[in-house]
Protein backbone atom coordinates (compact mmCIF):
# COMPACT_ATOMS: atom_id res chain seq x y z
CA UNK A 1 0.00 0.00 0.00
CA UNK A 2 1.39 3.48 -0.74
CA UNK A 3 2.34 5.55 1.80
CA UNK A 4 -0.22 8.63 2.20
CA UNK A 5 1.85 12.86 3.33
CA UNK A 6 0.36 12.92 6.51
CA UNK A 7 -0.79 16.92 5.48
CA UNK A 8 -3.00 15.22 2.98
CA UNK A 9 -5.50 18.30 2.12
CA UNK A 10 -9.16 17.26 0.57
CA UNK A 11 -10.63 19.82 -1.23
CA UNK A 12 -14.69 20.96 -1.52
CA UNK A 13 -16.01 20.22 -5.05
CA UNK A 14 -19.49 21.86 -6.16
CA UNK A 15 -20.58 17.99 -6.83
CA UNK A 16 -19.71 16.75 -3.73
CA UNK A 17 -21.74 19.87 -1.36
CA UNK A 18 -24.56 17.43 -1.41
CA UNK A 19 -23.38 15.02 0.93
CA UNK A 20 -26.07 14.28 3.38
CA UNK A 21 -29.32 14.80 1.63
CA UNK A 22 -31.58 14.52 4.52
CA UNK A 23 -29.23 16.75 6.70
CA UNK A 24 -28.25 19.32 4.63
CA UNK A 25 -31.88 19.86 2.55
CA UNK A 26 -33.74 19.56 6.15
CA UNK A 27 -31.98 22.39 7.35
CA UNK A 28 -31.39 24.61 3.87
CA UNK A 29 -34.62 24.18 2.97
CA UNK A 30 -36.33 25.34 6.40
CA UNK A 31 -34.09 28.53 6.00
CA UNK A 32 -35.43 28.92 2.35
CA UNK A 33 -38.70 28.11 2.95
CA UNK A 34 -38.94 30.35 6.15
CA UNK A 35 -37.43 33.56 4.21
CA UNK A 36 -40.05 32.30 0.82
CA UNK A 37 -43.03 32.64 3.53
CA UNK A 38 -41.70 35.97 5.10
CA UNK A 39 -41.02 37.18 1.77
CA UNK A 40 -44.36 36.65 0.44
CA UNK A 41 -46.22 37.43 2.98
CA UNK A 42 -44.64 40.89 3.79
CA UNK A 43 -44.68 41.52 0.04
CA UNK A 44 -47.88 40.78 -0.33
CA UNK A 45 -49.07 43.82 2.31
CA UNK A 46 -46.10 45.82 0.84
CA UNK A 47 -48.07 45.54 -2.29
CA UNK A 48 -51.55 46.37 -0.66
CA UNK A 49 -50.42 49.33 0.98
CA UNK A 50 -48.47 50.84 -2.31
CA UNK A 51 -51.57 49.91 -4.24
CA UNK A 52 -53.73 52.10 -1.63
CA UNK A 53 -50.68 55.14 -1.98
CA UNK A 54 -51.06 55.00 -5.48
CA UNK A 55 -54.52 54.93 -5.59
CA UNK A 56 -54.60 58.10 -2.83
CA UNK A 57 -51.41 59.28 -5.63
CA UNK A 58 -53.39 59.05 -8.17
CA UNK A 59 -56.90 61.04 -6.94
CA UNK A 60 -54.51 63.56 -5.69
CA UNK A 61 -52.89 64.41 -8.95
CA UNK A 62 -56.71 64.44 -10.68
CA UNK A 63 -57.86 66.38 -8.17
CA UNK A 64 -54.86 69.07 -8.15
CA UNK A 65 -56.20 69.68 -11.77
CA UNK A 66 -59.51 70.52 -10.93
CA UNK A 67 -58.46 72.83 -8.66
CA UNK A 68 -56.81 74.70 -11.55
CA UNK A 69 -58.42 77.85 -13.04
CA UNK A 70 -60.13 76.68 -16.42
CA UNK A 71 -61.15 73.45 -15.24
CA UNK A 72 -65.01 72.36 -16.16
CA UNK A 73 -67.79 72.14 -13.11
CA UNK A 74 -68.64 68.52 -15.10
CA UNK A 75 -65.22 67.46 -13.79
CA UNK A 76 -65.74 69.01 -10.14
CA UNK A 77 -66.88 66.86 -7.56
CA UNK A 78 -69.68 66.86 -5.72
CA UNK A 79 -70.44 65.79 -2.03
CA UNK A 80 -72.57 62.52 -2.49
CA UNK A 81 -76.44 63.41 -1.87
CA UNK A 82 -77.24 59.74 -0.90
CA UNK A 83 -77.83 58.95 2.25
CA UNK A 84 -74.55 57.28 4.34
CA UNK A 85 -74.18 53.45 4.39
CA UNK A 86 -76.07 51.72 7.56
CA UNK A 87 -73.41 51.53 10.56
CA UNK A 88 -72.02 48.33 11.41
CA UNK A 89 -72.65 46.39 14.22
CA UNK A 90 -71.26 48.43 17.55
CA UNK A 91 -70.02 51.41 15.34
CA UNK A 92 -71.27 55.10 15.83
CA UNK A 93 -73.46 56.07 13.20
CA UNK A 94 -72.62 58.62 10.63
CA UNK A 95 -69.31 56.68 11.07
CA UNK A 96 -67.19 55.83 8.25
CA UNK A 97 -65.63 58.26 6.12
CA UNK A 98 -62.49 59.84 5.62
CA UNK A 99 -59.09 59.03 8.29
CA UNK A 100 -59.70 61.41 11.30
CA UNK A 101 -63.46 61.17 11.62
CA UNK A 102 -64.92 58.63 14.28
CA UNK A 103 -62.38 59.22 17.19
CA UNK A 104 -63.45 62.49 17.77
CA UNK A 105 -67.33 61.72 16.97
CA UNK A 106 -68.61 60.05 20.27
CA UNK A 107 -71.00 61.08 22.27
CA UNK A 108 -72.27 64.01 20.00
CA UNK A 109 -73.06 63.92 16.15
CA UNK A 110 -69.93 65.73 14.50
CA UNK A 111 -71.30 67.93 11.76
CA UNK A 112 -69.94 66.50 8.20
CA UNK A 113 -67.67 69.10 6.43
CA UNK A 114 -69.59 69.79 3.43
CA UNK A 115 -66.90 70.93 0.79
CA UNK A 116 -68.55 72.47 -2.22
CA UNK A 117 -66.13 72.93 -5.27
CA UNK A 118 -67.00 76.03 -7.02
CA UNK A 119 -66.11 77.44 -10.55
CA UNK A 120 -63.06 79.74 -9.98
CA UNK A 121 -64.08 82.09 -12.62
CA UNK A 122 -66.78 83.13 -10.81
CA UNK A 123 -64.70 85.17 -8.56
CA UNK A 124 -64.23 87.73 -11.88
CA UNK A 125 -67.93 88.30 -12.61
CA UNK A 126 -69.03 91.33 -11.49
CA UNK A 127 -71.77 91.55 -8.54
CA UNK A 128 -74.98 92.82 -9.75
CA UNK A 129 -76.22 96.31 -9.50
CA UNK A 130 -80.00 95.66 -8.63
CA UNK A 131 -80.61 93.16 -6.38
CA UNK A 132 -84.05 92.96 -7.32
CA UNK A 133 -83.57 92.22 -11.10
CA UNK A 134 -83.83 88.62 -11.80
CA UNK A 135 -80.82 87.03 -11.53
CA UNK A 136 -78.77 86.25 -14.57
CA UNK A 137 -78.17 83.14 -15.47
CA UNK A 138 -74.65 82.09 -14.13
CA UNK A 139 -72.27 81.37 -16.65
CA UNK A 140 -69.25 80.97 -16.18
CA UNK A 141 -66.87 83.58 -17.54
CA UNK A 142 -64.47 82.62 -19.63
CA UNK A 143 -60.91 81.94 -17.76
CA UNK A 144 -57.71 83.87 -18.92
CA UNK A 145 -55.58 82.64 -21.50
CA UNK A 146 -52.56 81.76 -18.93
CA UNK A 147 -54.97 80.17 -16.12
CA UNK A 148 -56.84 77.83 -19.14
CA UNK A 149 -53.13 77.19 -20.68
CA UNK A 150 -51.98 75.69 -16.89
CA UNK A 151 -55.30 73.49 -16.81
CA UNK A 152 -54.88 72.44 -20.31
CA UNK A 153 -51.14 71.64 -19.10
CA UNK A 154 -51.84 69.87 -16.00
CA UNK A 155 -54.58 67.79 -17.78
CA UNK A 156 -52.31 66.77 -20.69
CA UNK A 157 -49.23 65.92 -17.90
CA UNK A 158 -52.17 63.67 -16.02
CA UNK A 159 -51.25 60.27 -17.89
CA UNK A 160 -47.94 60.53 -17.66
CA UNK A 161 -48.10 61.44 -13.52
CA UNK A 162 -50.12 58.59 -13.66
CA UNK A 163 -48.15 56.39 -15.46
CA UNK A 164 -45.03 57.54 -13.43
CA UNK A 165 -47.20 56.85 -10.39
CA UNK A 166 -48.57 52.79 -11.37
CA UNK A 167 -45.09 52.69 -13.26
CA UNK A 168 -43.92 53.24 -9.17
CA UNK A 169 -45.54 50.65 -7.95
CA UNK A 170 -44.84 48.07 -10.79
CA UNK A 171 -41.37 49.02 -9.88
CA UNK A 172 -41.87 48.46 -5.89
CA UNK A 173 -43.15 44.90 -7.18
CA UNK A 174 -40.70 43.94 -9.04
CA UNK A 175 -38.01 44.52 -7.28
CA UNK A 176 -39.60 42.60 -4.31
CA UNK A 177 -40.02 39.62 -6.58
CA UNK A 178 -36.46 39.89 -7.71
CA UNK A 179 -34.70 40.50 -3.90
CA UNK A 180 -37.08 37.28 -3.12
CA UNK A 181 -35.78 35.29 -5.77
CA UNK A 182 -32.43 36.24 -5.24
CA UNK A 183 -32.43 35.84 -1.30
CA UNK A 184 -33.76 32.29 -2.06
CA UNK A 185 -31.40 31.20 -4.30
CA UNK A 186 -28.53 32.99 -2.16
CA UNK A 187 -29.81 30.98 0.61
CA UNK A 188 -30.08 27.65 -1.41
CA UNK A 189 -26.35 27.90 -2.69
CA UNK A 190 -25.55 29.15 0.96
CA UNK A 191 -27.54 26.35 3.26
CA UNK A 192 -26.38 24.15 1.37
CA UNK A 193 -22.49 25.67 1.48
CA UNK A 194 -22.96 25.69 5.35
CA UNK A 195 -24.30 22.32 6.01
CA UNK A 196 -21.63 20.91 4.58
CA UNK A 197 -18.98 22.40 6.97
CA UNK A 198 -21.21 19.98 9.58
CA UNK A 199 -21.58 17.37 6.56
CA UNK A 200 -18.07 17.20 5.78
CA UNK A 201 -16.82 16.15 9.10
CA UNK A 202 -19.34 13.91 9.80
CA UNK A 203 -18.59 12.27 6.33
CA UNK A 204 -15.51 11.38 7.15
CA UNK A 205 -15.83 10.06 10.31
CA UNK A 206 -18.19 8.05 8.55
CA UNK A 207 -15.32 6.74 6.54
CA UNK A 208 -13.37 6.23 9.23
CA UNK A 209 -15.97 3.96 11.14
CA UNK A 210 -16.70 1.61 8.43
CA UNK A 211 -12.55 1.14 8.33
CA UNK A 212 -12.74 0.51 12.25
CA UNK A 213 -15.70 -2.04 11.55
CA UNK A 214 -13.10 -3.72 9.00
CA UNK A 215 -10.20 -3.79 11.87
CA UNK A 216 -8.14 -1.18 9.63
CA UNK A 217 -6.55 1.50 12.41
CA UNK A 218 -5.55 3.68 9.73
CA UNK A 219 -3.89 7.46 9.83
CA UNK A 220 -6.96 9.86 10.77
CA UNK A 221 -6.40 13.30 9.38
CA UNK A 222 -7.13 16.78 9.86
CA UNK A 223 -10.12 17.89 8.99
CA UNK A 224 -10.28 20.63 5.93
CA UNK A 225 -10.30 24.56 6.80
CA UNK A 226 -13.11 26.13 7.28
CA UNK A 227 -15.02 22.76 8.78
CA UNK A 228 -17.08 22.85 11.88
CA UNK A 229 -17.47 20.02 14.33
CA UNK A 230 -13.77 20.65 15.23
CA UNK A 231 -14.59 19.71 18.68
CA UNK A 232 -16.59 16.54 18.45
CA UNK A 233 -14.02 15.30 15.57
CA UNK A 234 -11.07 15.55 17.92
CA UNK A 235 -13.52 13.28 20.44
CA UNK A 236 -13.52 11.02 17.16
CA UNK A 237 -9.63 11.20 17.05
CA UNK A 238 -9.05 10.11 20.60
CA UNK A 239 -11.43 7.80 20.46
CA UNK A 240 -9.42 6.06 17.42
CA UNK A 241 -6.03 6.70 18.91
CA UNK A 242 -7.16 5.20 22.01
CA UNK A 243 -8.72 1.90 20.20
CA UNK A 244 -5.36 1.80 18.20
CA UNK A 245 -3.25 2.39 21.32
CA UNK A 246 -5.13 -0.99 22.77
CA UNK A 247 -4.58 -2.84 19.81
CA UNK A 248 -0.81 -2.46 20.04
CA UNK A 249 -1.05 -3.34 23.58
CA UNK A 250 -2.70 -6.29 22.52
CA UNK A 251 0.07 -7.32 20.16
CA UNK A 252 3.10 -6.14 22.59
CA UNK A 253 1.12 -8.19 25.11
CA UNK A 254 0.85 -11.48 22.57
CA UNK A 255 4.21 -10.88 21.42
CA UNK A 256 6.07 -11.54 24.54
CA UNK A 257 3.50 -14.35 25.48
CA UNK A 258 3.75 -16.49 22.17
CA UNK A 259 7.73 -15.56 22.17
CA UNK A 260 8.28 -17.09 25.96
CA UNK A 261 5.79 -19.59 24.48
CA UNK A 262 7.93 -20.70 22.00
CA UNK A 263 11.24 -20.27 24.27
CA UNK A 264 9.78 -22.50 26.73
CA UNK A 265 8.55 -25.21 24.17
CA UNK A 266 5.05 -24.87 25.19
CA UNK A 267 3.65 -26.45 22.21
CA UNK A 268 5.31 -29.98 22.85
CA UNK A 269 3.28 -30.07 26.39
CA UNK A 270 -0.35 -30.57 25.35
CA UNK A 271 -1.96 -30.32 22.64
CA UNK A 272 -4.51 -28.12 23.98
CA UNK A 273 -2.15 -25.45 24.81
CA UNK A 274 -0.65 -25.89 21.51
CA UNK A 275 -3.94 -25.34 19.67
CA UNK A 276 -4.67 -22.35 21.99
CA UNK A 277 -1.21 -20.99 20.87
CA UNK A 278 -2.06 -21.21 17.19
CA UNK A 279 -4.73 -19.21 17.79
CA UNK A 280 -3.37 -16.64 19.75
CA UNK A 281 -0.72 -16.63 16.87
CA UNK A 282 -3.94 -16.11 14.16
CA UNK A 283 -5.13 -13.08 16.40
CA UNK A 284 -1.88 -11.33 16.89
CA UNK A 285 -1.45 -11.42 12.92
CA UNK A 286 -4.99 -10.07 12.34
CA UNK A 287 -4.24 -7.49 14.82
CA UNK A 288 -0.35 -6.67 13.49
CA UNK A 289 -2.23 -6.38 10.05
CA UNK A 290 -4.85 -4.11 11.12
CA UNK A 291 -2.27 -1.71 12.38
CA UNK A 292 -1.58 0.16 9.36
CA UNK B 1 -57.73 9.12 72.28
CA UNK B 2 -60.34 7.28 70.45
CA UNK B 3 -59.11 4.39 67.88
CA UNK B 4 -62.33 5.36 66.00
CA UNK B 5 -61.24 8.78 65.37
CA UNK B 6 -60.08 8.96 61.56
CA UNK B 7 -56.44 10.62 61.17
CA UNK B 8 -56.38 12.83 58.39
CA UNK B 9 -53.69 13.55 56.04
CA UNK B 10 -52.42 16.81 56.47
CA UNK B 11 -49.60 18.69 53.87
CA UNK B 12 -48.10 20.57 57.66
CA UNK B 13 -47.24 16.88 58.55
CA UNK B 14 -45.76 15.04 55.76
CA UNK B 15 -42.09 16.17 56.60
CA UNK B 16 -42.85 13.91 60.14
CA UNK B 17 -39.10 12.67 59.99
CA UNK B 18 -36.57 15.24 58.43
CA UNK B 19 -33.52 13.69 58.36
CA UNK B 20 -34.43 10.54 57.24
CA UNK B 21 -37.00 11.81 54.54
CA UNK B 22 -34.63 14.75 53.23
CA UNK B 23 -31.70 12.56 52.82
CA UNK B 24 -33.64 9.76 50.68
CA UNK B 25 -34.76 12.50 48.52
CA UNK B 26 -31.53 14.25 47.93
CA UNK B 27 -29.94 10.59 47.45
CA UNK B 28 -33.15 9.65 44.81
CA UNK B 29 -32.58 13.13 42.91
CA UNK B 30 -29.09 12.70 42.29
CA UNK B 31 -29.31 8.95 41.94
CA UNK B 32 -31.57 9.40 38.98
CA UNK B 33 -29.74 12.44 37.42
CA UNK B 34 -27.84 10.31 34.66
CA UNK B 35 -25.68 9.77 31.86
CA UNK B 36 -27.08 10.26 28.64
CA UNK B 37 -25.15 7.03 27.85
CA UNK B 38 -27.37 5.17 30.92
CA UNK B 39 -29.65 2.21 29.56
CA UNK B 40 -31.98 2.46 32.92
CA UNK B 41 -33.77 5.19 32.11
CA UNK B 42 -34.98 7.21 28.73
CA UNK B 43 -32.96 10.06 28.58
CA UNK B 44 -35.61 13.39 28.12
CA UNK B 45 -34.98 16.51 26.99
CA UNK B 46 -34.31 19.69 29.39
CA UNK B 47 -34.49 23.29 28.73
CA UNK B 48 -31.03 23.30 30.54
CA UNK B 49 -29.27 21.15 28.23
CA UNK B 50 -30.83 22.67 24.50
CA UNK B 51 -27.62 24.50 24.24
CA UNK B 52 -25.12 21.20 23.69
CA UNK B 53 -23.07 22.62 20.62
CA UNK B 54 -22.65 26.36 20.89
CA UNK B 55 -20.60 26.91 17.84
CA UNK B 56 -22.97 24.25 15.38
CA UNK B 57 -26.08 25.51 17.07
CA UNK B 58 -26.19 29.23 17.91
CA UNK B 59 -24.20 30.01 14.38
CA UNK B 60 -27.53 28.38 12.24
CA UNK B 61 -30.25 29.87 14.98
CA UNK B 62 -28.48 33.48 14.72
CA UNK B 63 -27.92 32.96 10.76
CA UNK B 64 -31.83 32.51 10.18
CA UNK B 65 -33.01 34.73 12.90
CA UNK B 66 -31.21 37.52 11.84
CA UNK B 67 -32.00 36.60 8.40
CA UNK B 68 -35.53 36.56 9.04
CA UNK B 69 -35.60 39.72 10.75
CA UNK B 70 -33.96 41.37 8.20
CA UNK B 71 -36.29 40.44 5.71
CA UNK B 72 -39.33 41.05 8.35
CA UNK B 73 -37.32 44.55 8.51
CA UNK B 74 -37.02 45.69 5.21
CA UNK B 75 -40.54 44.61 4.48
CA UNK B 76 -41.78 46.38 7.30
CA UNK B 77 -39.42 49.33 6.55
CA UNK B 78 -41.65 49.75 3.06
CA UNK B 79 -45.15 48.97 4.34
CA UNK B 80 -44.51 52.13 6.58
CA UNK B 81 -42.93 54.07 3.81
CA UNK B 82 -46.12 52.92 2.05
CA UNK B 83 -48.46 54.02 4.79
CA UNK B 84 -46.81 57.46 5.48
CA UNK B 85 -46.89 58.02 1.37
CA UNK B 86 -50.77 57.46 1.93
CA UNK B 87 -51.19 59.30 4.89
CA UNK B 88 -49.45 62.25 3.40
CA UNK B 89 -51.32 62.07 0.15
CA UNK B 90 -54.46 62.22 2.20
CA UNK B 91 -52.84 65.33 3.63
CA UNK B 92 -52.19 66.32 0.56
CA UNK B 93 -55.62 66.12 -0.85
CA UNK B 94 -56.81 67.44 2.56
CA UNK B 95 -54.90 70.12 1.98
CA UNK B 96 -55.65 71.20 -1.58
CA UNK B 97 -59.31 71.31 -0.81
CA UNK B 98 -58.84 74.51 1.16
CA UNK B 99 -60.91 73.83 4.15
CA UNK B 100 -60.60 76.51 6.58
CA UNK B 101 -60.92 73.88 9.75
CA UNK B 102 -57.71 73.90 11.62
CA UNK B 103 -59.43 71.30 13.89
CA UNK B 104 -60.23 68.64 12.01
CA UNK B 105 -57.42 68.72 10.16
CA UNK B 106 -55.55 68.02 13.32
CA UNK B 107 -57.48 65.36 13.77
CA UNK B 108 -56.70 64.15 10.49
CA UNK B 109 -53.45 64.15 11.10
CA UNK B 110 -53.57 63.11 14.36
CA UNK B 111 -55.71 59.68 13.42
CA UNK B 112 -53.36 58.87 10.39
CA UNK B 113 -49.98 59.36 12.50
CA UNK B 114 -51.55 57.72 15.18
CA UNK B 115 -52.69 54.57 12.68
CA UNK B 116 -49.03 54.52 11.28
CA UNK B 117 -47.58 54.32 14.58
CA UNK B 118 -49.29 51.69 15.63
CA UNK B 119 -48.86 50.37 12.46
CA UNK B 120 -45.36 50.77 13.68
CA UNK B 121 -45.95 48.91 16.94
CA UNK B 122 -48.17 46.01 15.26
CA UNK B 123 -45.15 45.06 12.87
CA UNK B 124 -42.73 45.59 15.71
CA UNK B 125 -45.36 43.43 17.71
CA UNK B 126 -45.53 40.84 15.72
CA UNK B 127 -41.52 41.01 14.88
CA UNK B 128 -40.38 40.06 18.28
CA UNK B 129 -43.00 37.65 18.51
CA UNK B 130 -42.18 35.56 15.91
CA UNK B 131 -38.13 36.13 16.28
CA UNK B 132 -38.48 34.99 20.00
CA UNK B 133 -41.22 31.64 18.63
CA UNK B 134 -38.19 31.03 15.77
CA UNK B 135 -35.33 31.21 17.95
CA UNK B 136 -37.20 28.59 20.57
CA UNK B 137 -37.70 26.30 17.48
CA UNK B 138 -34.78 26.55 15.95
CA UNK B 139 -32.95 26.10 19.60
CA UNK B 140 -35.10 22.36 19.55
CA UNK B 141 -34.26 21.99 15.81
CA UNK B 142 -30.60 22.57 15.77
CA UNK B 143 -30.66 20.00 19.56
CA UNK B 144 -31.75 17.16 17.56
CA UNK B 145 -28.52 17.34 15.50
CA UNK B 146 -25.92 18.54 18.87
CA UNK B 147 -27.80 15.61 21.19
CA UNK B 148 -26.66 13.11 18.77
CA UNK B 149 -23.15 14.45 18.38
CA UNK B 150 -23.60 15.09 21.90
CA UNK B 151 -24.23 11.46 22.67
CA UNK B 152 -21.81 10.17 20.33
CA UNK B 153 -18.79 12.38 21.78
CA UNK B 154 -19.55 10.78 25.11
CA UNK B 155 -19.07 6.94 23.60
CA UNK B 156 -15.93 8.12 21.67
CA UNK B 157 -14.60 9.41 25.46
CA UNK B 158 -15.41 5.88 26.76
CA UNK B 159 -13.39 4.04 23.82
CA UNK B 160 -10.37 6.75 24.37
CA UNK B 161 -10.44 5.76 27.76
CA UNK B 162 -10.31 2.25 26.12
CA UNK B 163 -13.61 1.38 27.23
CA UNK B 164 -16.57 -0.45 24.85
CA UNK B 165 -19.91 -0.80 26.97
CA UNK B 166 -23.14 -1.10 25.69
CA UNK B 167 -24.31 1.57 22.52
CA UNK B 168 -28.17 2.90 23.58
CA UNK B 169 -30.60 4.23 20.97
CA UNK B 170 -31.11 7.30 20.34
CA UNK B 171 -34.23 9.36 22.18
CA UNK B 172 -37.16 9.76 19.83
CA UNK B 173 -36.99 12.62 17.28
CA UNK B 174 -33.37 13.06 17.22
CA UNK B 175 -32.05 13.51 13.69
CA UNK B 176 -28.56 11.66 12.17
CA UNK B 177 -29.73 8.18 12.57
CA UNK B 178 -28.22 6.70 9.62
CA UNK B 179 -24.64 8.63 11.31
CA UNK B 180 -25.58 7.18 14.91
CA UNK B 181 -26.41 3.36 13.15
CA UNK B 182 -22.98 3.64 11.58
CA UNK B 183 -21.19 4.38 14.78
CA UNK B 184 -23.21 1.67 16.68
CA UNK B 185 -22.70 -0.93 13.66
CA UNK B 186 -19.15 0.23 14.04
CA UNK B 187 -18.99 -0.05 18.30
CA UNK B 188 -20.88 -3.44 18.23
CA UNK B 189 -18.05 -4.81 15.84
CA UNK B 190 -15.17 -3.66 17.63
CA UNK B 191 -17.14 -5.04 20.65
CA UNK B 192 -16.99 -8.31 18.86
CA UNK B 193 -13.51 -8.26 18.06
CA UNK B 194 -12.12 -7.01 21.61
CA UNK B 195 -14.70 -9.75 23.11
CA UNK B 196 -13.25 -12.96 20.53
CA UNK B 197 -9.76 -11.38 21.18
CA UNK B 198 -9.85 -12.09 24.42
CA UNK B 199 -11.78 -15.32 24.67
CA UNK B 200 -8.96 -16.40 22.61
CA UNK B 201 -6.45 -15.01 24.88
CA UNK B 202 -8.31 -16.68 27.76
CA UNK B 203 -8.54 -20.10 26.49
CA UNK B 204 -4.70 -19.88 25.97
CA UNK B 205 -4.13 -18.75 29.74
CA UNK B 206 -6.73 -21.70 31.22
CA UNK B 207 -5.20 -24.28 28.39
CA UNK B 208 -1.42 -23.17 30.27
CA UNK B 209 -3.12 -23.66 33.44
CA UNK B 210 -4.77 -26.83 32.68
CA UNK B 211 -1.25 -27.92 31.97
CA UNK B 212 0.30 -27.01 34.76
CA UNK B 213 2.74 -24.17 33.28
CA UNK B 214 2.93 -21.55 35.22
CA UNK B 215 7.17 -21.68 36.54
CA UNK B 216 9.72 -19.10 34.78
CA UNK B 217 9.81 -16.83 33.04
CA UNK B 218 6.68 -17.99 30.97
CA UNK B 219 4.77 -18.07 34.22
CA UNK B 220 5.57 -14.73 34.68
CA UNK B 221 4.12 -13.52 30.98
CA UNK B 222 1.11 -15.74 31.60
CA UNK B 223 0.01 -13.54 34.75
CA UNK B 224 0.40 -10.71 33.24
CA UNK B 225 -1.83 -12.07 30.07
CA UNK B 226 -3.78 -13.35 33.05
CA UNK B 227 -3.91 -9.66 34.12
CA UNK B 228 -4.48 -8.07 30.68
CA UNK B 229 -7.51 -10.60 30.09
CA UNK B 230 -9.13 -9.48 33.09
CA UNK B 231 -8.57 -5.73 32.09
CA UNK B 232 -10.10 -5.97 28.67
CA UNK B 233 -13.72 -7.82 30.56
CA UNK B 234 -13.89 -4.64 32.71
CA UNK B 235 -13.52 -2.53 29.32
CA UNK B 236 -16.27 -4.47 27.89
CA UNK B 237 -18.27 -4.52 31.06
Amino acid sequence: MATRPANRTYKRTWKNLLINKRYQLRFTLFMVGLSAILMGLLGWWVMTVAARATTLAVNNTLSACQDLPGSTPATAVEPEPAAPPAPAPGEPAGGEGTAGEGAAGEGRPRPRPVVTIDDSGMKDVPPAPDSTAPAPVATPAAPPEAEAGSYERCVAALPGKVKGLEARERLIFWVLVGAGVLITLGLLAYGIKMTHRVAGPLYKVTLYMAKLRGGVYDVVYNLRKGDQLVGFYEHFKSAHAGMRTMQEEDVARLRQVLAAADQGGLAARSPAVAAAAEELRAVLDEKEKSLV
Amino acid sequence: MSSQRPYKRKLSNYMLDKSVQLRYVVLVSSTRRRSPLSSQRPYKRKLSNYMLDKSVQLRYVVLVSALSAVIAGALGYLIWRQEADASAHVMEAFDSLAIDDAELREEILNRTTSGDDQLIFTMAGVGVGLMGVLFLYLMVMTHKVAGPLYKVSRYFDEMAAGRLGQVYQLRKGDMLRDFYDKFRDMHVSLRERMQGDTDAMARFVDACAAAGVGEGALGGELDQLRAHVESRRKALA
